[in-house]
Formats: structure tokens, sequence, C-alpha cells
């Protein structure tokens, strides 16, 4: 199967009738289809793309520290700058940044900070119309900060996973000593995972066709029941088979990976950069 | 030539019931033997027995002459040795491809077996050169075309060069093309000097693969004969489930 198809159709988007949970595992197999299309972003040519994975890592992790250790807005802004900049010189369309990221985040994080505005005290600046009630500085600077951060730190941890395969990703933090045990957890949980959706859909897609009449909705909580059974027994069935099948080869318990990375000067040089913004924001007193 | 494995009496009942019973089957190194018999009949339990994933429940299994038990596999110089000698290939490669990149799936039997880094990554080159799939290392295995993820799961068993292959019906669910290549593959220099244990239902492919077929049918062994006899035996492949009536054969 090409990248970026499944069997549900190229991208995997949701498509015809069907709501309530096979409209959610659509959703989800859609999803999953949009982690997979990172692949094709980490193909190209752009300047993070070009980067060792481990300088990446190292480099982007650096800055997601110093966006937790600022208390300037200025600072902030000029990372979140840093961070639109670097998306713009690895060809990540902005428009793809702000539906897979900017939008979902102020989105939760807006809905966090808002009751800052009029909860923390301090000097009113403006009142909410209708309601009367009063919008404080420190509320207004506490909710720009909240956003702030969460979309800088978020655009961060994107700008990794769309410009490295996921393999290599798993593989830098493996470099950068998180746990072998982790490292495998977080590689087959992403595999599983999607392999457990194409068949929770397939199975409810099968039910669907020898159905003659949409079902009401006690049989379709019952079939909902049943098939969720029928999965769990099917997923750890599928978890004893991959058992086997690793035992087939030899392992005894502990994962061992292997990575093929060079490490070149622009890594270093890049990694080193990155490391100074955290070290500059504690020193000029963040 | 010695025997790689020495089957007596064995026996291996799951929950639901019997699954093997009363086999006895002695394996001579180079051997390439078919293991036939319609979906159901134990081909599969069979592989994992000698294996040493499942352990007979009655008689004996006895590999490279020695007792094949879970006390032998637990100690951790045996089950290496074992695991070097002896590789198994999944009837669906969506159960042994596990690993993030096809790079990782070639070298996670090396790694496990205390290989080397530079052992690893030579031997892994190695395997990618010669099925053809440079072009593929770095790519997630389960985005991969049947036929590729067949000769991917193939190529990480054969990478750590095991005496014994065992092969869980190689062709199931390949389009013609991809069939042709695993076959070509595995009835050429890759396999020459190995022991070659393959489950399979394919009839049309058998005498590629096999020189000897063992028929197996509700968990026993119903015939053990060269493959061209097998085949011209028209009553007994009948008799197994094997074929329909009139001669007509039923395929997976």
């Amino acid at each position: 199967m090409p990248d970026g198809a499944t069997p549900f159709g190229r991208c995997g988007c949701a498509r015809g009738p069907g709501g309530g949970i096979e409209g959610l595992l659509h959703g989800l197999v859609g999803a999953m289809e949009h982690a997979g299309g990172a692949e094709s972003t980490a193909a190209r040519r752009g300047l993070l793309q070009v980067l060792d994975p481990r300088a990446k890592l190292i480099g982007l992790g650096a800055l997601i520290l110093s966006v937790t250790l600022t208390h300037r807005l200025a600072v902030l802004a000029a990372l979140f700058a840093l961070a639109v900049g670097l998306a713009l010189a690895s060809r990540l369309a902005p428009g793809r940044m702000a539906r897979q990221v900017w939008l979902g985040v102020a989105l939760f994080s807006g809905a966090l900070a808002l009751p800052a505005l009029v909860l923390v005290p301090g000097p009113a600046i403006l009142h909410l119309p209708g309601l009367g009630w009063p919008v404080t500085a420190p509320g207004l600077t506490s909710a720009a900060f909240l956003l702030g951060r969460a979309e800088t730190a978020a655009s961060f941890a994107a700008l990794l996973i769309l410009t490295t395969p996921w393999s290599h990703v798993l593989k830098a933090m493996r470099a950068v000593g998180v746990p072998v045990g982790l490292v495998g957890l977080l590689g087959m949980t992403h595999r599983y995972i999607f392999l457990l959706l194409q068949t929770a859909l397939q199975m409810f897609e099968a039910r669907r066709a020898r159905m003659l009449a949409p079902p009401g909705a006690a049989a379709r909580r019952r079939l909902l029941v049943t098939g969720v059974g029928v999965l769990l027994t099917r997923s750890l069935a599928l978890a004893g088979e991959v058992h086997l099948a690793m035992v087939a080869r030899g392992y005894r318990g502990n994962v061992r990976l292997i990575d093929d990375f060079r490490l070149r000067p622009r890594d270093g040089l890049a990694a080193g950069v990155a490391l100074l913004v955290p070290l500059a924001i504690v020193l000029g007193g963040r | 030539m010695s025997a790689v494995f020495a089957l007596s009496s064995v026996g291996f009942s799951y929950r639901e019931g019997a699954a093997l019973d009363g086999i006895d089957l002695t394996v001579a190194a180079g051997e390439r033997v078919a293991l036939m018999g319609p979906n159901g009949s134990g081909k599969s339990t069979l592989l994992r027995l000698l294996c040493g994933l499942a352990f007979a429940t009655a008689g004996e299994v006895r590999a490279f002459g020695a007792p094949l038990t879970e006390a032998r596999l637990t100690q951790v110089a045996e089950n290496t040795a074992f695991r070097r000698r002896v590789g198994l290939v999944f009837q669906s490669p969506d159960v042994q491809l596990f690993n993030p990149t096809v790079l990782d799936e070639i070298a996670f039997g090396p790694l496990q077996l205390g290989w080397s880094r530079a052992q690893v990554l030579a031997a892994v080159d190695a395997m990618l050169d010669r099925f053809g799939l440079g072009a593929l290392r770095h790519r997630a295995p389960h985005r991969l075309s049947g036929g590729e993820k067949k000769k991917v799961a193939l190529a990480s068993v054969l990478v750590t060069e095991p005496e014994v292959l065992l092969l869980d019906e190689p062709t199931a669910a390949l389009d013609p093309r991809s069939r042709d290549d695993l076959l070509e593959l595995l009835s050429g220099e890759l396999v020459r000097g190995r022991t070659v244990i393959t489950a399979t239902h394919e009839m049309d492919s058998v005498a590629e693969i096999a020189a000897r077929a063992v028929v197996i049918a509700g968990g026993r062994i119903a015939a053990d004969a060269p493959v061209a006899e097998v085949l011209a035996d028209a009553a007994l492949l009948q008799r197994v489930g094997l074929i329909r009536g009139a001669g007509r054969r039923l395929e997976a």
C-alpha cells in the first residue's frame, strides 16, 4: 500500500453514512493517517529535515524548555516567531500548522485561560459587554502567558514530529537516554493502535453490510458492546501472536534498537545554538 | 544425514481440544518438507512446537539431538543457540513486523542474539541487497505492499542465517506476481543447504518448495511421501479435504 493510503481511501478521510461509533473510528483512523502524513513532510528538503534527529530533539527540546522558563511576553513572542520562521524554512505551510496545531491549542488553552481574564485580581482595563465582569490587566497577562506558552511549545513539538519520521523520533529518544522500554512501548503502540483501528472499522463495516435496516438505539448499544468485546479478544490474540513472533527471534524481555545516524558539524551547531536560548533566558533574568 | 527434529508420539492440546495427536516425524538436515493439510489440521501448531514457541503435551520433541523443552529454552545460552539455528516466518506479516522501520525489523533478531552493532549493520545491509529492499530501508513495514512485507519478514528471519527455516503459509494472500517472486526466493540460493519446513495448502506451488510432503489431517499424519507421490494420490487428497470430489482442488 503506498504512503498515505489506507483501506478506506487516501488520507483515510471519513466518508459515507454511519455516525456514532463508525464515525468516531473513521475520525481516529483519519487522525492516524495525518500522523502518517508527517512522513511526507519529513521527506522534504528543508532546514529542519536535513538535521540529525538527535540534534533536532535536543534543540527543539531546549526551545520548549525556554518557553517554560521565560516570564516575559516579548521573549515568548520572539520564540513563537522563531517557531513560525522554522516552519517556513522547513517548507511547512502555515495553513497546515494552523489547522493541526494552532487552532486546536487555541481552543483548548483558550477555554482554560478565559476564566483567568476575570478571576485574577487587579485593575480593570475593560468590562465584558452584557455581563459587566471586569477584565483585569494581570488576568489578561496570565491568559496571554498560558495561551502563548501552549501555542509556542506545541509548535516546537509539531516541528519535530512533522520534520522527522516517527521511527527516527523514537531512535533519537533512545539516543538521548529515554528508557528503551518506553521507546519500545511508544513504537508498538503507534503501530498496533493503527492496526486495531483498521480491524475495528472493518468489523463495523462488515456488520453494517449485513444489516437490512438501521438498528434502533438499543440494538446499536448492544452491537457496540459486543463489538468492543470482540475487539478486545482480538487484541489479546494479536498481542499473544506478536509476543511469540518476538520470542521466535530471540526476544527475552529486553528490547534492543539500532540506529545509523551520523552527526555532522551543522547538527552540533544547531543543537548548540538552541541550547544557548534557555541559558540566555536564565542569565537574562528570565 | 543427522536428524534436525525427531518427534515421537507427540500430542498437543488447546483448551478447546486436541490439535495434534500421535505425531511421529523425523526431519533430516537439509531436507525440504511441506506440511500439507486443510485449514485447522494442525500445521501451524506443529510449526510452533518445532520452533519452541509451544511445547508438546504428550510424547517428545527432540531438536538437534536433545529434548526441546520449556526448561531447556529458559536457559539463556540454550535459548540463544536454538533461536540462532531455527527461524520461523509467521503467516501474517502484521504479526511478525512490529518494528518502526525495515532496518529495525531486520536488525531485531541479530540484536536480541547479542551481535555487535557493526555485525548487525553489515548483516542488515547484506539482506537488504539480497532481497532488493534497499530503497525501503527507512520505511515503516506496515506501510509496505503484501509482497514487500513478506520479503521483509523472510529477510528478518534469514538475517541470522538459521540452519532451519520454518515457513507458515508463505504465499498466502499474495498477488500472483508477489507469489512468484517469493517462490523464486524460496527455491533459490537463499535457502540452499538449509532445512526448510513449509506449512501450506497451496498444491500448485508445493513441488517448487519441497521434495517431501507430510499430510496432516485432524491432528494426525495421514501420509508421508515424496511430493509427486502425494500430489498424484487424488483419493488421499480428497479424503483429507485438500481437494473436492471429481479432482477439483480446494484453494485457499
